[in-house]
């Protein structure tokens, strides 16, 4: 009997931590308290696409079935940039390190975006740090999503049959089918997005480690350059040095 | 005076060798590439033939491919399972509709483990990739630290520096692609490599000279790394022949002449398909040869190879077992993917890797040499595991010495002969109309001769002036043809030192003795370092030079010069020299065609030559390091041989020689406080792994809560403790014992990331301490330069001469000494 009512009051206990833990909800409270943590702290702010910090990226009502083809491919676009940058020249008379290399334009429109770097100039070295924070905000609106699948869902067939001029009712078949297909596609994209990021990030983190070297060792090689240029100079005017050996021979003029 | 040469050297490095990195390196597509796989993985998506063909013989060989079906039919089963098409997968399957979902995830199942084993493969492949791209020294990198590094080198260096640092840097020139190389040259490679990417690319990284001693037999459609890289490929192999050919194949054709293991790299080509993949081109001066080479190479190494899943036949019983080797035989696919062992790695020797011009000097294909390091690592912890430490030697080294303060570059390696013709009047026979130009005070005259009455083995002998300035230097014939030109090297060296004295000037006692042979071995114990003896005796440059020198003056004494074991160290490196079997010239070849079989003596004949002696050229390549030497002989000429300011020899220290001496410039004490950088290679700062897990162990512990345990896994979490200590109410203690595990979890979560973050950090911080030394003394000069050249376009000339005559009026003096722009 003991043990029965230990195995019951565990599953009790189970099922009372499963309410206690069940995610909250989002409300207008909730939202308003995001916005206020958002203005306390911009660059550790909660990443909900309903707060102004995020409202630049396009993970927008409208247009779920875009979201992973915008969030892909700026993600690829700025890696490529990334790779570039070995071949851009630096900037070797920069007051600060960061300024050496500024950020490509790719990388720089994806961070104006972005809460953390809003004000701030960004570098290119800081390129893993702007993509990953790129990935929480996708998942993040990703996760949103999720929660209210079903209302945005409505939202969503009733936007596209009211474009198209037609009755906005909305049936459970078509309900279903929407949800299970956004469904589908949000399971997938938060399987994909982390792992494929983070293997895009592996190859570069070692190339990027020595990226700061590399661009440094250009620096310093166009400042040889510089230097073998004054001293060759310096030789071409060292040659005169046997004409004033015989002090006989003024170069200059005897004063007058 | 015309002095300066304007090489196209190593501007033409930073130009051509990186000028594949200049176009766009557009279209890596890293990213889509890694969404592809990680697709694939997660999704099963886009799953190739190899996947497929690898269940559907896992089928076969646990005999689950249905009576009537095929493995045709099976494939077109798995292909739907891969495709969640559930329906057509029982449909073709045609098992029992109870059976099939079970089968259906058992394909799937099989499917994503041999996926994620060969994305793990190709993952570690791609961090590896990640980590050697820049750093190892492969040709067509996107980037190449080693390349920027040797440009900065070379910009910098004069070629007397040889003698002064321990570090030994190859000598690389860039230069233009002949024109025989046509662009269809490289289409026509790129056509029939396209038919063999990657595996060809993996195949000639290394260069085709490796293959010239097999014929070619062609071995192609290896799916397994490490089978792949074993292949051959005729047809390509043929088209990078035919580039190679192409090359100049002389020392001669190379402009100036290309030095002893001098190395010319040529423009890197990027092929416009298959993309990505780069040809690179080199020659290499090997004892007066051009050895030429040309591979292949990826700008950033992303097309790996993946681990071998099917075939695998023969098998090796006896190394995986007769039950793994059973299933390999019958059904050709190989249980979990398999890595075929790995070719041996090529030593220097055999190529690969060490073949090519940069990664050669990396740690893989370099011994540690003595003369590499010159000091001992201070407080070295007990525990550590020391990667590189040498001990100096302790000998008392003798100090060189000048008849007239230190001379400048003086051996004359730094500049480039300017009339070769003129070293052709001294021939292997005494010469005795040779007379010195008036660039001069001497000239030299080589005799080749059965003896010269020197030491055995290195018997060679250099005569004081005589009356007609002639320095008559004998080389035995006796002596190994791989002791001749260092011996000539170091006859030079001597020449040099009595060249601006007069005979009856030249006085020596013990000291003179070993400064002045010193100096010589200095050179010559280098050229032996270059040609490897060194190396093989065990020797450092310091013995070389210490023995060599005690031999030499041992008519003033035994070991009077350093306090080396002199007979053991002469012995040794005259043993290894007589085993050398390398091809070296004659006395008589080297002495009659010297300019082109050894450009050093002759750069040192040129020496001999006042570089800034009115009516005389100097030619020498544009560095930082060979202007300052003209400008150090130019100044020193000036100093040492003329007064500058009109006046006569003052008779006590402090007189004036004239009263208007005074009138000169203030010095502008341009470059007086300057300290020179220290010359000392850089050390490998100590490794304390021991102390690196102890202090991990104490993270675990303090992760817990608890105190320093050992073993540190009793700091773990102890999964009792709620048992033990029952809270009052039996739901807390289920509950917390429900969370057991997420708080087991956290810690462990915390103390994996940890471990990244502190490995990472010591990583960094070793690093650092290896760089702060390493990029100090080049730091400091960098500052030091910059500080004169301010200095020196601050300085004010006057435009006055100061006055000559006693009858001028004194008052000049304040107009001679006002300064102006």
């Amino acid at each position: 009997m003991h043990i029965i009512g230990l195995l019951t009051l565990l599953l009790l206990a189970v099922l009372c931590a499963n309410v206690i833990t069940r995610p909250k909800e989002l409300t207008a409270t909730s939202v308003n308290l995001l916005m206020q943590r958002e203005q306390e702290n911009s660059i550790l702010t909660p990443c909900s696409r309903f707060t102004d910090g995020y409202a630049q990226l396009p993970f927008q009502d409208g247009n779920f079935p875009e979201w992973p083809q915008y969030y892909h491919t700026t993600a690829a676009a700025v890696i490529e940039e990334h790779l570039q940058s070995f071949m851009r020249a630096p900037k070797c008379a920069a007051a600060t390190g960061n300024d050496v290399l500024p950020a490509g334009p790719k990388l720089q429109e994806l961070a104006k975006k972005l809460p953390g770097w809003k004000g701030a100039a960004v570098s290119q070295w800081e390129m893993s740090s702007v993509l990953l924070e790129f990935l929480r905000a996708y998942e993040c609106a990703l996760q949103e999503r999720l929660y209210f699948l079903h209302q945005d869902a409505i939202k969503t067939l009733e936007n596209a049959s009211s474009a198209q001029g037609q009755d906005t009712a909305i049936t459970l078949t078509q309900l279903i089918t929407q949800v299970s297909e956004e469904d589908e596609t949000i399971a997938r994209e938060l399987a994909v997005a982390r792992p494929t990021l983070n293997r895009s990030l592996a190859v570069l983190a070692g190339l990027s480690r020595l990226l700061p070297l590399h661009t440094e060792l250009q620096c310093i090689e166009r400042a040889s350059l510089d230097i073998r240029n004054a001293l060759a100079l310096g030789a071409e005017a060292s040659a005169c040095l046997p004409r004033i050996w015989n002090a006989k021979d003024p170069l200059r003029d005897l004063p007058q | 005076m015309k002095h300066l040469f304007a090489p196209l050297g190593f501007v033409l490095l930073l130009l051509t060798a990186t000028g594949v990195h200049a176009q766009s390196l557009g279209g890596l597509q890293i990213y889509e590439n890694m969404h592809s796989v990680t697709l694939k993985e997660v999704a099963l998506e886009g799953v190739d033939e190899q996947i497929i063909n690898y269940v559907v013989q896992l089928a076969d060989q646990e005999n689950m491919i249905p009576k009537g079906k095929t493995a045709a039919d099976m494939k077109e089963a798995v292909k739907a399972a891969f495709e969640t098409r559930l329906d057509d997968f029982c449909e073709k399957y045609a098992v029992t509709y109870d059976a099939c979902p079970q089968t259906y995830q058992m394909f799937r199942d099989w499917g994503r483990d041999i996926i994620e084993t060969r994305t793990l493969s190709t993952d570690l492949l791609h961090i590896a990739t990640g980590y050697e791209t820049g750093v190892m020294g492969g040709m067509g990198d996107i980037f190449t630290i080693a390349e920027r590094t040797l440009t900065i080198r070379n910009l910098w260096r004069s070629q007397d520096d040889a003698l002064l640092t321990p570090e030994v840097f190859p000598l690389i020139r860039a230069v233009p692609r002949p024109d025989s190389i046509t662009d269809g040259m490289f289409d026509d490679l790129g056509a029939e490599l396209k038919k063999y990417v990657p595996n060809a690319v993996w195949r000639y990284r290394y260069g085709i000279a490796a293959f010239d001693k097999e014929p070619c037999r062609e071995t192609q459609g290896s799916t397994e790394l490490f089978e792949a890289i074993e292949e051959r490929s005729c047809a390509v192999e043929e088209k990078l022949r035919a580039l190679r050919d192409a090359l100049p194949a002389a020392v001669s054709e190379f402009d100036p002449m290309l030095q002893r293991g001098e190395i010319v790299i040529f423009p890197l080509r990027r092929l416009d398909d298959p993309a990505h993949v780069i040809v690179w081109m080199m020659a290499e001066n090997v004892n007066g040869e051009v050895v030429r080479d040309v591979g292949l190479g990826w700008d950033l190494m992303l097309e790996s190879v993946p681990i071998g899943i099917l075939g695998g036949a023969p098998c090796d019983t006896d190394k995986l077992g007769e039950a793994y080797c059973t299933v390999v035989d019958n059904y050709m696919v190989r249980p979990g993917g398999r890595y075929e062992d790995p070719p041996k790695e090529p030593g220097a020797d055999e190529g690969g890797l060490c073949q090519l011009p940069f990664a050669r000097d990396g740690y893989l294909c370099r011994p540690m040499r003595p003369d590499r390091c010159n000091a001992e690592i201070p407080d070295k912890d007990p525990k550590s595991i020391v990667l590189a430490e040498c001990k100096p030697t302790q000998a008392k080294q003798p100090v060189a010495i000048t008849a007239s303060g230190p001379d400048v570059c003086r051996t004359g390696w730094w500049r480039i002969p300017l009339h070769p013709e003129e070293m052709s009047k001294d021939t292997a026979e005494e010469d005795p109309d040779l007379r010195p130009g008036h660039c001069s005070n001497c000239v030299v005259d080589i005799v080749c001769s059965e003896s010269c009455g020197g030491i055995d083995g290195f018997d060679s002998e250099t005569q004081l002036k005589d009356e007609n300035g002639i320095i008559k230097i004998c080389l035995s014939r006796k002596n190994h043809p791989s002791l001749l030109a260092s011996g000539l090297i170091h006859e030079l060296i001597h020449a040099q030192q009595l060249c601006p004295l007069r005979r009856e000037d030249t006085t020596i006692d013990d000291e003179t003795c070993c400064a002045l042979e010193a100096e010589a071995y200095r050179a010559s114990c280098r050229i032996l370092d270059t040609n490897g003896i060194l190396e093989r005796a065990n020797v450092s440059i310091d013995e070389c030079i210490g023995a060599g020198a005690n031999k030499s003056c041992e008519r003033y004494g035994k070991t009077i010069c350093s306090s080396l074991d002199t007979e053991t160290i002469w012995n040794k490196l005259m043993a290894i020299a007589q085993k050398d079997t390398s091809s070296y010239l004659s006395c008589d070849e080297l002495v009659s065609d010297m300019a082109n079989k050894e450009p050093i003596a002759a750069a040192m004949k040129e020496g001999m030559n006042g570089a800034c002696t009115p009516g005389c050229q100097t030619k020498y390549e544009n560095t930082i390091g060979n202007n300052l030497c003209y400008v150090g002989q130019c100044i020193e000429q000036s100093i040492e041989q003329s007064r500058v300011i009109p006046g006569r020899m003052a008779l006590v220290v402090g007189d004036e020689s004239y009263p208007w001496d005074s009138c000169a410039v203030d010095d502008s004490q341009a470059g007086g406080l300057i300290t020179l950088p220290a010359v000392s290679p850089p050390l490998t700062p100590a490794y304390n792994p021991r102390l690196l897990v102890e202090s991990l162990d104490r993270a675990l512990c303090q992760l817990n809560g608890l105190p320093a345990q050992t073993p540190p896994i009793l700091c773990q979490f102890n999964y009792q403790r709620r048992l033990n200590i029952p809270t009052s109410d039996y739901v807390s203690t289920a509950l917390s014992f429900a969370a057991q595990i997420e708080e087991n979890d956290i810690p462990t979560m915390q103390l994996q990331r940890m471990t990244q973050s502190i490995a990472a950090r010591i990583g960094s911080s070793l690093l650092t301490r290896y760089l702060s030394w390493a990029g100090s003394a080049l730091s400091d000069t960098l500052r030091t330069a910059n500080q004169l050249l301010n200095s020196m376009e601050k300085t004010q000339f006057p435009l006055e001469t100061c006055p000559r005559q006693a009858v001028e009026k004194p008052d000049f003096c304040s107009a001679s000494s006002s300064p102006s722009e």
